[in-house]
């Protein structure tokens, strides 16, 4: 559970997760919606993963991000967006922010 | 095959017989109170309402294995989980604080009404998704 909590405390990853409600996708199209590096973004993935609130599978190159949260999971999210948990992005994502083209 | 979701499942059956039937025979011997085996056995069939419904959106990708089902409709399958979880609550909170007669009709509304809404809501979904068939 705390991988759950710990997942849910970055902004970053609560916008994932929100993008995901509107269904499944690429890693790529995720990445594009946010001005961080790639290795970046690979981390928040993880940690998702990790976490269990995102399932994955190949489509031949892409890896393609599933939804995968239970009631009271997405309560949790709802709850830290709306008190806005981590509000600021974690060290490891600041360290490797990126001006978006 | 039995797989782990329904000996999981098998599991549960299992300890809710077993509890409501050592709870009678506790009940027979005057141990606990006559009302105990009723209210005990329908808390647990309320806690087992929100367990399933809990865990219904983690389930996403075996529902939809190639990813392509509307996005409406998976978040009305979310909803129905959360109507599950919502009346599951509320019938085992009934079945703890209430009156017996009230805790009866109490957890009866709310599970009826959990899943017609959520049975609503699905409905809804397909409805939309038919009649707009590129729009997800």
């Amino acid at each position: 559970m705390s991988d759950v909590f710990k997942a849910l405390s970055d902004p970053t990853r609560r916008e994932v997760l929100r993008m995901l409600k509107s269904g499944p996708k690429s890693a790529g199209e995720l990445a594009e919606a946010f001005p961080v590096s790639r290795p970046t973004m690979s981390a928040h993935f993880n940690a998702l993963r990790a976490a269990g609130l995102v399932s994955t599978e190949k489509a031949g190159k892409s890896v393609i991000y599933h939804l995968n949260v239970s009631v009271l999971e997405e309560a949790l999210l709802g709850f830290a967006g709306a008190f806005g948990l981590g509000s600021r992005p974690s060290a490891d994502a600041s360290s490797e922010r990126k001006e978006k083209p | 095959m039995i797989t782990r979701s329904i000996r999981g499942s098998l599991v549960l059956a299992a300890i809710l017989l077993a509890s409501a039937y050592g709870l009678s025979l506790l009940a027979d011997f005057n141990w606990v109170g006559p009302d105990m085996p009723d209210r005990v056995t329908q808390v647990m069939i309320g806690l087992i309402l929100v367990l399933f419904g809990n865990a219904t959106g983690k389930r996403e990708k075996d529902a939809d294995p190639a990813g392509d089902a509307k996005p409406a409709l998976m978040a009305a399958r979310r909803f129905f989980g959360l109507a599950l979880v919502l009346g599951g609550l509320v019938h085992a909170g009934a079945w703890l604080l209430a009156p017996l007669d009230l805790a009866n009709t109490v957890s009866m509304a709310a599970v009826i009404i959990a899943l017609l809404a959520g049975l609503a809501r699905v409905a809804y979904a397909v409805i939309v998704s038919r009649e707009t068939p590129d729009q997800g």
